[in-house]
């Protein structure tokens, strides 16, 4: 399909520039660290970068088995295979950005505020 | 937003004494997040190592099996390692290793928690994640798998050959 290689290269250019954009912000964080967006974008780029890497890669087993029309050597179902693997994807991504954003917004609150009681104290 | 202040500065007070962390709703979200977190990290790895098996087993199916179009495919790119149906399947594996390797990391990272030795020191997270993530990208890149995703007509040693037999020189 002609398709499946511009969508492939998409993602594939995606990845990176997702992955450069988080530790651009991250290094922004360093002289920002009051600064909870900045925090975000850092911390769910960063995160979002092995879920698309592996979202690829299991288009690229599906397009390989259909390609080798070796459908019957699959222990998936073709059919079944992006939706298997992507929707698990999918929660994976969603449970850790779930947790992080309460874990980690509240690890920054918890830093800042001591942070801000240390220099009341000196 | 400026009522919270009270209570985070009351909590933090707290903190600095060295007591009632514990009582503070703020850290059972904390550990809330963590768990959910943790969470994520074990569906990733569960659905990934499942993701390795059902390439590793089709991969030996197919290896002691090989069908008309594997043949095919191997001939008509027959470029060595770098371009055939199974250096796509080696990339694979590669760039699966090294998420899988990151997904330990990080759930090891959050299973020691907030205090941990792997969270504290950022040093961990550009080895194991950023410098792993770059070479999963390597290894696309290197095993691309242009040889199936490319439209018949369309693929660079054809239209090479298209080439050449249109070239006056030949």
């Amino acid at each position: 399909m002609p398709g499946d290689i511009i969508k492939f290269s998409v993602l594939t250019a995606a990845i990176p520039t997702v992955q450069i954009v988080g530790y651009v912000a991250r290094a922004a964080a360093r002289s920002n660290t009051g600064s909870v967006p900045i925090y975000s974008i850092q911390a769910i780029l960063i995160l979002l970068a092995p879920p698309l890497y592996a979202a690829s890669i299991y288009m690229v087993l599906g397009r390989l088995i259909r390609h080798l029309h070796a459908e019957n050597f699959s222990m998936v179902p073709l059919k079944w295979m992006t939706g298997v693997f992507v929707t698990g994807d999918v929660i994976a991504f969603l449970m850790q950005a779930a947790g992080m954003s309460s874990y980690d917004l509240t690890h920054v609150v918890y830093i800042a505020a001591n942070h801000s009681m240390v220099t009341k104290i000196c | 937003m400026w009522s919270t202040l009270p209570q985070i500065t009351a909590w933090s007070l707290r903190y600095a004494k060295g007591g009632g962390i514990m009582a503070s709703g703020t850290i059972s979200a904390m550990n809330t997040g963590e768990h959910i977190t943790i969470g994520g990290l074990c569906v990733q790895l569960v659905f990934f190592t499942f993701f390795v098996l059902t390439s590793v087993v089709f991969h030996t199916r197919l290896r002691s099996r090989p069908t008309q179009q594997t043949i095919q495919v191997g001939q008509r790119y027959n470029l060595g390692m770098i371009r055939s149906w199974e250096s796509v399947l080696w990339g694979l594996y590669i760039a699966s290793m090294l998420i899988l390797i990151r997904s330990v990391f990080r759930l090891i990272e959050y299973a020691q928690g907030n205090d941990g030795y792997l969270i504290s020191h950022e040093a961990f997270m550009y080895v194991f994640d950023a410098t792993l993530m770059f070479f999963a990208m390597v290894a696309m890149n290197l095993f691309h798998p242009s040889v199936i995703l490319a439209p018949a007509d369309k693929r660079g040693r054809d239209s090479i050959e298209v080439l050449r037999s249109l070239s006056p020189m030949q």
